[in-house]
């Protein structure tokens, strides 16, 4: 499966800068290891021993995966994952 | 008339003040720091004249300046945990627009102790987020981002990454707007992460689901303990 991922400011230097890429997976964890083969040190920027860290939201579509099935939330091809971590500042 | 607290006079606080005190809503105006000359590109009540002076006296005189008779009350405060219940007592709402994640969790567990509503802002970049909350009617702060970042290394939302000046006016706007709805007793957005993207041009809001273990608001849930250990760990004292 074929995902859009957005991908935060905080994020975009292990990106080399892109708002947006593509990686392959049939659920989000499968997702998560692609784009860390891709993007050497993602994973632990968003998952840690525990699944998501805590102060990360992982949504495909609409919808948090906290209230899918987690990191065995199944992706379909085209559907785009959006990283919103909390941020401070303004 | 309703009091707002306006927590942080930085680039969120000062359009969302500007926006309430157009609207002759009073506010309590809550921010320490004094106006440096970096601040002026985002921060719209200030000017040059203003560099050195206390953020909240500066505010205060724009926005009496800008027209209506508003009550002000400009508290040269940081929000902590020894203060905060003190410096929301008899606000209706609090607007929270600061520039650490340690006061955005003290201010939403405090406006949970209080039972009162809270408008949370924040920007980093081209994107900007609004979580308006009602208590527990939809999903509070810590429903969403559950707790602060453990001081791993791990802390990406702790790095100061810039902000783009426009962007906190939108927001802060935004802010300004829920918070009048609340006050006018629409709560429909109450729960609702607002996305705003200033590079795409482009808004998402999209309703959370409030978390069933919740630390903050699941049912049961003793009131939180605002001591400094619960909000020092990740980015540095409260």
């Amino acid at each position: 499966m074929t995902v859009t991922v957005r991908i935060p400011t905080q994020l975009r230097p292990l990106t080399r800068g892109a708002s947006e890429v593509t990686a392959e997976g049939d659920t989000v964890a499968a997702l998560v290891d692609d784009l860390d083969r891709r993007y050497a040190g993602l994973r632990d920027r968003l998952l840690d021993a525990r699944g998501v860290r805590r102060f990360i939201n992982l949504f495909v579509g609409d919808e948090d995966v906290r209230h899918l099935d987690g990191l065995a939330t199944a992706l379909r091809d085209g559907d785009t994952v959006v990283i919103v971590p909390a941020v401070a500042g303004g | 008339m309703p009091l707002v607290a306006v927590v942080g006079l930085g680039g969120l606080g000062c359009p969302a003040a500007w926006a309430l005190a157009r609207a002759e809503v009073s506010l309590r105006l809550l921010d320490e720091d004094r106006v440096e000359r970096s601040n002026l590109h985002r921060q719209m009540l200030y000017t040059e004249a203003d560099v050195g002076r206390a953020k909240v006296d500066a505010a205060a005189r724009a926005l009496l300046d800008a027209g209506p008779q508003v009550a002000l009350e400009a508290m040269a405060e940081h929000v902590t945990p020894d203060s905060a219940l003190r410096l929301f007592e008899g606000v209706s709402l609090v607007v929270e627009g600061s520039d650490n994640l340690a006061t955005k969790f003290l201010v939403a567990d405090a406006c949970a102790t209080l039972g009162i509503p809270v408008v949370h802002g924040a920007c980093v970049g081209w994107v900007g987020t609004v979580l308006p909350v009602v208590w527990r009617a939809g999903a509070c702060y810590r429903c969403v981002f559950e707790d602060l970042p453990l001081d791993d290394g791990s802390a990406a939302s702790c790095v100061t990454a810039g902000v783009y000046g426009p962007v906190t006016s939108v927001v802060g706007a935004l802010m300004a707007a829920d918070a009048l709805s609340f006050l006018a007793g629409d709560t429909s957005r109450a729960g609702h992460l607002g996305r705003y993207d200033g590079w795409a041009q482009s808004w998402r809001s999209t309703p959370m689901r409030a978390r069933a273990d919740c630390p903050l608001c699941r049912p049961g849930a003793a009131p939180p303990t605002l001591t400094p250990d619960r909000y020092g760990a990740a980015c540095g004292d409260v």
